[in-house]
């Protein structure tokens, strides 16, 4: 079976899932990750399981949920930026020219 | 007041990050060390540990499965904690300080009505913090050396019920817990000279314990209605990984409420009957408010209760009694509201995790008034089916916590708890609204940035407010810490980019950093929590928890000495009396001598005197004892130098010469090694 064709696959590989993977598949693969990954089992590398779950976490985050799973397929991790830190490149202004309100000129 | 510290941090904060914590991680790896689940609770609380892989309640000195959440201090100043502090609430309810969780980590504007509720004196600080006055020693209290002193007990017994040292803990809270309530009872558990290796949510521990053993994949909803919180959680069980997809709750909600509404039942009734406010009498207070729990507790199980107070009150007419019956119905009518307000949270928590009722499997009750048949009404209404009742309300966190506790120490390998924030965490941003950042139920650990941009033209600083809440606008929502990215050049307003990231771990610790994309320069900021206590404070009450817990000893020591030296003394002249001239007169009036000497000490109370005398006493009894031994004749029996030889400590002494007659003269007392006292 030829597989989807997807803008990216980042996320899809940190699952260590084809971009077919089921919305079960996912699931699972989920769990079997934030198991391998999650800092609490990793107690002699804390911090790189830290950000191995972070990675794994915002790809579920992505793929578990139908509609931006969607948005994902086609636009790639661009497509889901501001979401996390790994996509903040796309530099959104996400609330327009919205700047700090604590930022009273001193 | 604020404990948060701005420090540079470099931007690669991989390798930097982890050296700061890799010396605590690495002493909680430790297996040998046994970490406790403590369920802190408002009215009750519990402990657990893992014993041969499964969680286990640790009962308390008095043998009891939960611990009453009450310290209270006596007219001499004693510290009463537990179930003895509990009882004696009604003749000192200025001093017995209890349901302290509701003012845990509270501003004072926070808990206007609960200050109303309680028959002690709580006050504002200088910073707006609540303290709890306590009379009978003079001393101002945080709530968190109150919770210290419950955790201290906690642990202590558990202690000497496991046979080994317990400092280590996870600690639950309610999942609707802000920021800081959670450091506020981990500065509590510091206070008591405990490590808290995490705070878990008091639901989320409930499903580890429920789901411990079932193995098998299920959505279930926990229903929490504490004594003084309730929450609502959704998780997800599979694989072994438990993930909490949703919480909710309300930090107002509780028990105690109920017992409220009884209380003001009576208190109403009994005014337009008398004219007279009992509320406004500290000790009729105190009474109704026992009465009241009393009467809820019972309604779950029968239809009506009796209230009988004789001697609540006294007028110019004589005594006034309270004389009355509450049935489950009028209870149920004077708790309508409350039991209402239950359902929001519930169907706020199945629409965050994007669930309708038919795709959770399983209701697990926790908390005692889930006990009241009214709320397992609703929650039968709200979810269309009976609610799993195979858990003990009272012990499934702390039980839960335990597991957790397991999996922290390496004892549990197969289960990771996914817990998420349960409320969104943010920044201000123009006109005084916050803006998010991390959304409420975000998975632990996680990070999360975004691009801003400055107000004004020229602006050449900006201020970043870290906020923790749900509303709209920034005075609605909890501000965590403040701190400041300063050198931005000059530039016109919208064109300089700040990238503002946020990082929790898996601690729940908060750091916020800010860079200035065009200069690379940057600042941050560690939440350790809005702590309404500084570093400083904790550090002072840890001391002052030590020297009492050190006074404590000295007190115990003292009487357990005094004990024995009456005891010796008695034992002694008994047996002077008993032998008579079978004792050699220079032995005799050796011995006597030194009775003297102890007895002068036990009247003028000096615990080291006593205890040199007990010695010595006990030196020339045992001479005593050969010398009977010596005597041709004498029917030595097996333990004559023996048995006072054997025994020591406080106890022994005292005991020695009884042994010693006892061989020798009758048989009426059982050998000193066989009496627990003396122990």
């Amino acid at each position: 079976m030829q597989a989807r064709r997807v803008a990216d696959t980042t996320l899809y590989d940190a699952l260590g899932v084809s971009p077919d993977a089921s919305d079960e598949d996912i699931r699972r693969a989920y769990r079997r990750m934030a198991m391998r990954h999650h800092p609490d089992k990793n107690p002699n590398n804390r911090d790189e399981a830290e950000e191995a779950f972070k990675l794994v976490a915002h790809a579920y985050e992505v793929l578990g949920d139908e509609r931006s799973r969607q948005v994902y397929d086609v636009y790639g991790l661009e497509g889901v930026a501001g979401e996390r830190d790994a996509g903040g490149a796309g530099g959104s202004y996400r609330h327009g020219a919205d700047p700090f309100a604590g930022t009273r000129d001193p | 007041m604020m404990k948060s510290r701005i420090q540079s941090m470099p931007r690669a904060r991989t390798a930097h990050a982890g050296a700061r914590f890799s010396s605590r991680r690495s002493s909680v790896r430790a297996r040998a060390e046994k970490v406790v689940g403590i369920d802190l609770g408002t009215t009750n609380s519990a402990v657990a540990a893992m014993e041969g892989g499964k969680p286990t309640i640790v009962t308390n000195a008095e043998g009891q499965r939960t611990t009453p959440s009450v310290v209270a201090y006596s007219k001499t100043g004693d510290q009463l904690v537990g179930q003895i502090a509990k009882r004696q609430a009604v003749v000192n309810p200025e001093n017995t300080f209890f349901s302290v969780k509701r003012f845990i980590g509270r501003r004072m504007e926070e808990v206007t009505s609960e200050c109303t509720q309680v028959p002690y004196t709580v006050v504002r600080d200088a910073n707006g913090n609540v303290k709890i006055q306590c009379s009978n020693i003079d001393k101002e209290f945080a709530a968190e050396e109150i919770s210290a002193q419950v955790l201290r007990k906690l642990c202590e017994d558990a202690g000497k019920f496991l046979g080994e040292k317990v400092d280590k803990a996870v600690i639950t809270v309610p999942a609707y817990f802000n920021d800081s309530q959670r450091q506020a009872t981990k500065d509590a558990g510091k206070i008591a000279g405990i490590e808290v290796l995490r705070i878990i949510n008091e639901p989320t521990a409930a499903s580890l314990a429920y789901g411990f053993e079932k193995g098998s994949n299920e959505t279930i909803l926990v229903f929490d209605l504490g004594g003084g919180t309730f929450d609502v959680s959704v998780l997800e069980v599979g694989d072994g990984v438990f993930e909490v997809l949703s919480t909710s709750g309300d930090t107002h909600l509780g028990g105690d409420d109920f017992d409220k509404r009884i209380v003001d039942f009576l208190a109403d009734d009994f005014k337009s009957a008398e004219g007279i406010d009992l509320r406004t009498d500290k000790q009729a207070l105190q009474r109704l408010m026992e009465a009241a729990e009393k009467t809820k507790q019972e309604l779950s199980s029968t239809t009506q209760s009796s209230v009988s107070l004789p001697f609540i009150t006294a007028t110019a007419d004589g005594p006034k009694h309270i004389d009355t019956t509450i049935t489950r119905q009028k209870f149920e009518e004077l708790c309508a509201d409350l039991i209402d307000r239950c359902r929001i949270p519930v169907e706020s928590a199945l629409s965050d995790a994007k669930l309708s009722l038919n795709e959770i499997n399983e209701v697990i009750l926790v908390g005692g008034s889930t006990r009241i048949p009214a709320v397992q009404a609703l929650v039968r209404s709200l979810t269309g089916r009976d609610p799993n009742v195979t858990v003990n309300p009272d012990e499934v966190v702390a039980l839960g916590a335990a597991v957790q506790g397991g999996v922290l120490a390496g004892e549990v390998s197969d289960i990771v708890l996914l817990d998420v924030t349960p409320l969104s965490l943010g920044l201000e941003t123009l006109g005084g609204v916050m803006t998010k950042i991390i959304p409420r139920n975000t998975t632990l650990p996680t990070s999360k940035s975004e691009v801003f941009s400055t107000a004004a033209d020229g602006q050449t600083s900006v201020e970043i407010n870290v906020l923790q809440g749900e509303r709209e606008m920034v005075t609605d929502n909890k501000s965590l810490g403040n701190f400041r990215l300063d050198g931005i050049p000059p530039a016109p307003r919208g064109v300089p980019q700040v990238e503002v990231k946020f990082d929790i771990d898996a601690n729940g610790i908060l750091s916020v950093t800010a860079s200035d994309k065009g200069t690379g320069k940057q600042t941050d900021i560690k939440i350790t929590g809005a702590s309404t206590l500084s570093d400083n404070e904790v550090e002072s009450m840890m001391k002052d928890a030590e020297a009492n817990a050190d006074a404590d000893k000295e007190k115990r020591d003292a009487i357990d000495t005094k004990n024995s030296a009456d005891s010796m003394l008695y034992q002694t002249k008994k047996q002077l009396t008993e032998l008579g001239d079978k004792i050699p007169e220079d032995v005799k009036s050796k011995v006597e001598a030194k009775l003297g000497e102890l007895e002068e000490a036990i009247n003028s109370d000096n615990t080291e005197k006593m205890k040199a005398a007990q010695e010595a006493l006990q030196q020339e009894v045992m001479a005593m004892g050969q010398s009977m031994y010596q005597q041709p004749g004498a029917d030595a029996g097996a333990a004559g130098p023996g048995g006072p030889g054997g025994p020591e400590g406080p106890g022994g002494p005292g005991a020695g010469p009884s042994g010693a007659a006892d061989d020798v003269i009758d048989a009426d007392f059982s050998p000193s090694e066989d009496k627990p006292k003396d122990k």
